[in-house]
């Protein structure tokens, strides 16, 4: 989808020192990583079809060896938090961070042994 | 004959304001639309000396239609009801089962705006309740 693309680029934007990937990290990315997925997709339809406002869930996982790193990138995205306007392709009419760190189990990091992570999800309303 | 079973989406109800037969489609409409919600009236006809109460149907309440739109005031279907509530007109509402190929035709009938209310929330698309005071027959197929 067209917004994940735009995703990357903000993300990129936000954070550019850490490395970016959608779904997982490879081995040679650098040690400040940033994994994002895409969780929950609602296209929403009218009742005679036409499109609704989709809602779409995205899960952000934060690694890095350092915790000060690894939080000042998760500090980084979190600007995202109430976020209205364009993104790239998409006009985004809400944007909304919530911090999981606590209850979150690593899943797309492949190597993450001894690295800190930190986790969010934003849900996008466009 | 046999029934075809007729999933909700799809269907389509349209509005004309002044009461004729030029039908605005309300495209906005979000989930669908209840109503009419039409109840006859009972009138108790038992005796004093029955042991099981007897009655008759009386007149019908035709009821209300009831549906949720996606609120825009850009929109000239929003603005077609909101006017609706000023003018006080009673306008003519058509219903067409539109999905699969309509095979009878669509259900007619008059009413007025009785309520609209908008809803504006943060995670959700702006809303508005919408209902419709149905007068006269509401129109049922073979009703």
């Amino acid at each position: 989808m067209q917004i994940d693309l735009d995703l990357y680029t903000k993300l990129a934007t936000l954070a550019p020192s850490a490395a970016i990937q959608q779904d997982n990290i490879s081995e040679d990315k650098g040690a400040t990583r940033i994994a994002f997925l895409r969780q929950a997709t609602d296209l929403d339809l009218m009742l005679n079809g036409d499109s609704a406002i989709t809602t779409v869930t995205y899960l952000v996982e934060v690694g890095a060896e350092d915790i000060d790193a690894c939080q000042t990138v998760k500090d980084q995205i979190r600007a995202l938090n109430g976020f209205v306007g364009t993104m790239g392709s998409t006009i985004v009419k809400g944007a909304f961070v919530n911090d999981i760190t606590g209850e979150y189990i690593p899943k797309m990091l492949n190597a993450d042994e001894g690295f800190y992570i930190e986790a969010l999800e934003i849900d996008f309303l466009y | 004959m046999t029934t075809t079973p007729r999933a909700g989406f799809g269907q389509l109800l349209g509005c004309d304001p002044l009461g004729g037969t030029s039908y605005t489609p309300l495209g906005n409409i979000v989930e669908g639309w209840d109503g009419p919600n039409s109840e006859v009236q009972k009138v108790d006809t038992t005796l004093l000396g029955d042991k099981n109460m007897t009655s008759l149907p009386a007149d019908a309440d035709p009821g209300v239609i009831s549906f949720k739109i996606a609120y825009d005031p850009d929109s000239s279907v929003t603005t077609l009801l909101t006017a609706l509530r000023t003018s006080g007109a009673v306008a003519t509402w058509q219903r067409t089962f539109a999905n699969p190929t309509p095979t009878a035709p669509p259900e007619v009938c008059h009413g007025w705006l009785k309520t609209f209310k908008p809803s504006v929330m943060k995670r959700q698309m702006i809303m508005a309740d919408v209902e419709i005071q149905v007068t006269g027959n509401p129109g049922f197929t073979g009703g």
